[in-house]
């Protein structure tokens, strides 16, 4: 799984019939920064995956990837392999928390 | 499949049920020309290799599953053949 | 994560040694996921893993940092065996959990051969 910043959803009105109704959000993958660990950067990539959970803009989010996306009752059956798994409260490194959703809102 | 040396092995006591009895070597994939390709993996055997000796791997699920008697596990990568020589 | 490399699939089929650097908690989560416990993971490479268990784990970039499920009640500083792919939500089965990491086995010792470390090749492409 990776922590990724929703950056915006994306629309879709033709696409594969089993698709339909699933909503899809853009996420940018974000990683510790490796050189001072305190907080976390982006990594300019951008991903679209389906959300489940009900994600907005601005969410810091867990993402699975690969055909373990599939491994869930609303999506196995989907041709996709990145799902939102859920929404991130808190990071926490050795040196204490480097990331809280409520400071952050 | 993935060329290997075998570099190590690994010792565990809590572990996953299905590696109860099983031993974890330390492959490194490497290039045609011994260079380490990527992170070192873990694998188990299936033909009796030992530290040092070039290998090859394969990540076929079902092969593991049968060689661990499990009906699931979360080891995929299995040692399947011992290279006679260099080529 | 993002690394496409040649000898291994693109697929993240994968059982690396990581060591074990934090922790992520969840404030809404699919309802598979349930009681989680998710550990940050920083997987070793072989010049790093030569150096034991007190390893700089950010010594050498890390490009990846992976979050997996810890089935082995991992702590902080713990050098684990990370399962990677589909096969991280085997444990489950029959269960359907949506994760493509978890930590399989917590390593007491990874010992490395230096004779045959000499036969690999370390320096970078």
């Amino acid at each position: 799984m990776f922590i990724a910043k929703v950056v915006g959803s994306m629309v879709s009105t033709q696409k594969v019939a089993t698709m339909t109704g699933h909503k899809l959000m853009m996420v940018e993958p974000y990683r510790v920064d490796p050189q001072k660990g305190d907080s976390l950067v982006g990594t300019g990539r951008s991903f679209v995956a389906v959300d489940t959970l009900g994600s907005g803009v601005g969410d810091m989010v867990l993402v699975t990837q690969g055909s373990s996306a599939r491994l869930t009752p609303e999506t196995k059956s989907l041709p996709i392999d990145a799902v939102v798994i859920g929404l991130i409260d808190q990071v926490s490194l050795a040196q204490g928390c480097i990331y809280d959703r409520k400071s952050e809102q | 499949m993935t060329p290997a040396l075998v570099v190590g092995r690994t010792h565990a006591t809590i572990k996953d049920a299905s590696l109860q009895g099983a031993t974890l070597w330390l492959v490194q994939p490497i290039m045609a020309d011994d260079r380490a390709d990527g992170f070192p993996l873990i694998a188990i055997d299936a033909v009796g290799a030992a530290v040092g000796d070039r290998v090859m791997l394969s990540s076929d699920g079902p092969l593991a599953r049968t060689r661990l008697n499990a009906e699931k596990t979360p080891v995929r990568w299995t040692i399947i053949g011992l290279a006679d020589q260099r080529n | 994560m993002f690394a496409i490399r040649s000898g291994t699939f693109f697929g993240m089929i994968e059982m690396r040694i990581g060591k074990v650097v934090g922790t992520v908690t969840l404030s809404r989560q699919h309802p598979t996921l349930m009681n989680n416990r998710l550990r940050i993971v920083i997987p070793l490479d072989l010049q790093q893993l030569v150096q034991g268990p007190n390893v700089d784990p950010w010594s050498s970039d890390p490009d990846d940092v992976v979050i997996a499920w810890d089935h082995c009640s991992a702590g902080l500083d713990s050098i684990v065996a990370l399962a990677e792919g589909p096969e991280a939500a085997q444990p489950f089965l029959p269960e359907l959990k949506p994760i493509d990491a978890g930590i399989a086995a917590l390593l007491d010792e990874v010992s490395v051969d230096p004779v045959a470390l000499k036969k690999i090749k370390l320096k970078k492409s």
